[in-house]
């Protein structure tokens, strides 16, 4: 039989260095082990899996605490031109997804309602969930092109940018999965509610009383989910007869998404790498490379929406792309560093 | 026993407080600390806790025998150096200097 937590370590092994391993990860799920042992010796079969969670818990916060520790330790450990590397790609980066979020809120803003209405903060803030899955990646890419610009910096600076880039994606995934879906409802249905009290149109109808339903976008994941699972989908209840391929397109594009952030931000490190040309021509390579990835995504989009190609690849389409592009480009910078060392 | 500069010699309560649980008892498992700290130490943190020190060498640590079976992890034992005993007494002695009724 095995033993409890030895799954746990496999994981962890593929994530923790030895030295964590040894001093923390397997102490931890040595004393898992013994405890559930000597709990299931004694007959407590409760008592042994209420031990095995409160061990899996406890090995969560002893990686978590030290994962913050070596990150702390990292920080401490940067050089000059790191710490300005970082400082000026998380400055740009910020400033433009500030900028990137204002552009993306404004557009819809200005169509749907505007300024003059009570009620005006309010709707902005509805949108501004929807803008930011679009300004983090944009931020982040354009940041770290400026940022890097004309810096040698040490290994680890790419290191920490890859892990602001997978928690960008973090972010961006829990906007799309739950955030996004309830603030667009909310600013449909305050649409709804005030076009209904402008017009009398809701007492004219009668039977329109209720909020607007929810479309695709409208949807949580889980919703979503529901829906495209044959078994649940026919009984529920809030959208009528949809396309399947437009919801599972939906489903697939929000977790592609999602990885937008990190995708990218490994992209603009591989380009930065290569040092050709001044910033001015790294960030117009960056516009570009961002432009191309949204071009990318919508034709992907149109060969999903006619059947073309499947749901999740017309989704995945734009991030695979650039994930090639950018091993191609640091195979070239490789082969240039070692043409120069040989030179 | 690693030999750390002076400066590097600080000791927070928790350290102070898994010396003082190593000195009495000698040598002690992790999750034994634990529960001998009567919720001072918990299980999440405590082997962070017990890293750092072995790092700055106020205890040091050896694996016991694996348990009978396959799979089964060694559990780690740990014990206080020369250098942890003797940061615990000096620690205790001046905390005594600078209050006297804790000597009493």
């Amino acid at each position: 039989m095995r033993r409890p937590g030895t799954r746990l370590r496999t994981i962890a092994a593929r994530l923790c260095a030895a030295r964590t391993m040894e001093r923390f990860v397997d102490p931890t799920l040595a004393d898992l082990q013994a405890e559930y042992e000597h709990a299931i010796s004694r007959g407590r079969k409760w008592e042994g899996r209420r031990l095995l969670v409160l061990g899996s818990i406890a090995l969560v916060q002893v990686m978590t605490v030290h994962g913050g520790m070596r990150a702390m330790q990292i920080l401490r450990d940067l050089t000059g031109d790191d710490r300005r590397v970082l400082t000026r790609t998380f400055g740009a980066s910020a400033a433009i997804m500030i900028v990137g979020t204002l552009v993306f809120v404004s557009v819809p803003f200005l169509k749907f309602a505007s300024l003059s209405q009570p009620d005006a903060a309010e709707m902005a803030l509805y949108l501004v969930p929807q803008a930011l899955p679009l300004s983090i990646p944009v931020g982040l890419t354009l940041g770290i092109l400026w940022g890097f610009a004309r810096v040698s910096a040490s290994r680890r600076s790419p290191t920490l940018i890859l892990l602001l880039g997978t928690m960008a994606s973090v972010a961006s995934f829990t906007m799309l999965a739950w955030v996004v879906p309830t603030s667009n409802q909310a600013f449909r249905v305050s649409m709804f509610s005030r076009m209904t009290a402008q017009s009398g149109a809701e007492a004219q109808l009668g039977q329109v009383s209720g909020p607007p339903l929810k479309g695709a976008r409208e949807l949580t994941l889980g919703e979503l989910r529901q829906l495209l699972d044959p078994r649940t989908g026919g009984q529920w209840p809030i959208v009528g007869p949809s396309d399947v391929q437009s919801l599972a397109l939906n489903y697939h594009g929000r977790w592609a998404m999602a990885a937008a952030p990190l995708v990218l931000a490994l992209f603009a490190v591989a380009l930065s790498s290569r040092r050709q040309g001044g910033r001015i021509v790294q960030l117009l390579a960056g516009c570009l490379a961002i432009v191309g990835y949204f071009v990318v995504m919508q034709a992907a989009s149109g060969l999903g929406r006619d059947l073309t190609l499947s749901a999740f690849a017309a989704a995945w389409t734009p991030n695979v792309g650039f994930l090639i592009l950018t091993v191609a480009i640091m195979k070239l910078s490789s082969q240039r560093e070692r043409t120069a060392a040989g030179a | 026993v690693p030999r750390p500069h002076p400066r590097a010699l600080t000791v927070s309560p928790k350290e102070l407080l898994v010396l003082e649980l190593l000195v009495r008892a000698k040598e002690l498992y992790g999750l034994q600390l634990v529960a001998a700290s009567r919720g001072r130490l918990k299980r999440g943190t405590v082997y962070v806790t017990l890293g750092r020190m072995e790092d700055k060498g106020y205890i040091t640590s050896k694996l016991d025998d694996p348990p009978p079976g396959a799979g089964g992890l060694p559990r780690r034992i740990y014990e206080p150096t020369q250098l942890g005993r003797r940061m615990l007494s000096a620690w205790t002695s001046g905390a005594k200097q600078l209050v006297p009724e804790l000597a009493r």
